[in-house]
């Protein structure tokens, strides 16, 4: 990235009560490339900055209504998005003033008049340190979607969906709303590895999701994988009515899909184990554990049954009487 | 003119706009001075004259913004005796300033 494209990215606060001074400093900055919102206090300065996010501000220290260090201090207490690169302009050149300056949160001071090259040059500065504190970031947020994503299959791995569905159960009993878990599992998985190989098998896994994915909603279902070929899928503001229609498009349209690997076309099909609350199910009944084991139940009752199949619950044994009494249960093979 | 100029970057159009600013802002500023004085607001005086003086340094007007510091130090050190007699001489210096700034700009 050249230093044109980092301008782009950090627009500079200016607080600066001499309309000159200002003058000259927006138009230094601005022939630089640089987006410049000046003001003529501290106190319109930080009103500006709790609104709109300036990784830069240039201050002067002595100004009416807020004064440059107290701006700093304002800043620094603040809650923003990233960090602030603060410059404090000064016709103060004690030592003492300096220290008082930068202990006030300041990163770095320029004397009046300011020397434009000079000026530039400290700009700059912060520039790469910010840029280094952005390339951190997205660092760091690499690493946060690595930690929860499975690598073969891109969905989410189990430590996420270990952490998220609590949360999730959490907020429904709350709010007094459905939620429902699918548990999905691959029928005889292992005839896909042993028939076609580990490739193979790995392939189907990842087509596998991206078919689930074309089903569930973007941003509010979410689908991780739980062991090797079987998968958990939360659906918030949705009860195991609404997850049981899903599970059987699911299971209709991975039953008629051809996985092509190297030119050969595998099917699979697909075993549900649904298990779910709404709101007149009894909180006592509901946690993500007798959410998991209500649908490790159905789906274990689907393999005994003959595979690619649905069943489902209520984690509330009364209510799943009701829902195995609407025929919501697809017995199909 | 050398100074200014470098502390301009050596930007002609922007040397007229300082200019400008600096005519529109001096009497203003000037009469909050006497204002301060008159009323013998210490801090008034303080941050008008630091005020003028940071205009006059980008000028590069040296002696006008010593006069102007010497306002500011009287503000901060609420010591105002003297003020009338330095702020007459403020107004004479800057009286220069405005002319030389006029002529300059009346000679582009």
């Amino acid at each position: 990235m050249n230093m044109s494209n980092l301008n782009d990215h950090f627009p500079i606060l200016v607080a600066e009560d001499d309309p000159v001074s200002r003058k000259i400093l927006e138009k230094t900055l601005i022939k630089e490339g640089h987006e410049v919102v000046s003001v003529e206090n501290g106190r319109k300065a930080f009103d500006l900055f709790k609104e709109r996010f300036f990784p830069i501000i240039l201050t002067n220290w002595m100004m009416p209504e807020m004064d440059g260090i107290e701006l700093c201090r304002a800043v620094r207490n603040h809650q923003a998005s990233g960090y602030v690169f603060v410059i404090i302009l000064t016709s103060k050149d004690s030592k003492d003033d300096i220290v008082a300056g930068l202990n006030s949160g300041a990163d770095d001071y320029v004397h009046k008049p300011f020397n434009p090259p000079e000026l530039r040059a400290r700009i700059k500065i912060c520039m790469r340190i910010l840029e280094l504190e952005r390339s951190l970031k997205q660092a760091n947020e690499n690493i946060r979607i690595l930690s929860i994503t499975d690598p073969l299959t891109k969905s989410y791995n189990r430590g996420y969906i270990t952490e998220r569905l609590p949360k999730e159960v959490t907020r429904a009993i709350r709010y007094e709303r459905p939620l429902s878990l699918v548990l999905c599992d691959i029928d005889n998985f292992k005839k896909v590895n042993d028939t076609h190989g580990h490739q193979a098998g790995d392939q189907v896994l990842i087509e596998f999701v991206y078919s689930i994915k074309q089903f569930i909603r973007q941003d509010l279902d979410c689908i991780a994988r739980y062991g090797g070929e079987e998968f958990l899928i939360v659906l918030p503001e949705t009860g195991p009515e609404g997850a049981c229609i899903l599970a059987e498009r699911l299971r209709n349209s991975i039953s008629k899909r051809k996985f092509i690997f190297q030119e050969k076309a595998i099917h699979i099909t697909c075993s549900f184990g649904i298990s779910g609350f709404d709101s007149a199910t009894s909180d006592e009944n509901i946690s993500s554990e007798s959410l998991i084991n209500t649908a490790d139940k159905y789906l274990y009752q689907c393999k005994l049954e003959g595979r690619n199949r649905v069943k489902a619950g209520y984690v509330d044994k009364a209510q799943s009487q009701i829902l195995n009494d609407k025929r919501l249960i697809s017995n199909d093979q | 003119m050398k100074e200014v100029m470098e502390n301009l970057d050596g930007d002609k159009e922007l040397l007229i706009e300082c200019f400008d600013e600096f005519l529109n802002l001096m009497p203003q500023t000037l009469a909050e001075i006497q204002s301060a004085i008159e009323q013998g607001n210490a801090s008034s005086l303080d941050e008008a004259a630091h005020k003028l003086k940071g205009s006059l340094k980008y000028m590069a007007a040296a002696h006008a913004a010593d006069v102007a510091c010497q306002l500011e130090t009287m503000g901060r050190d609420n010591s105002l005796g003297a003020a009338y007699d330095i702020l007459r001489n403020l107004y004479d210096e800057c009286e220069k300033v405005k002319d030389f700034m006029e002529r300059y700009k009346a000679g582009i």
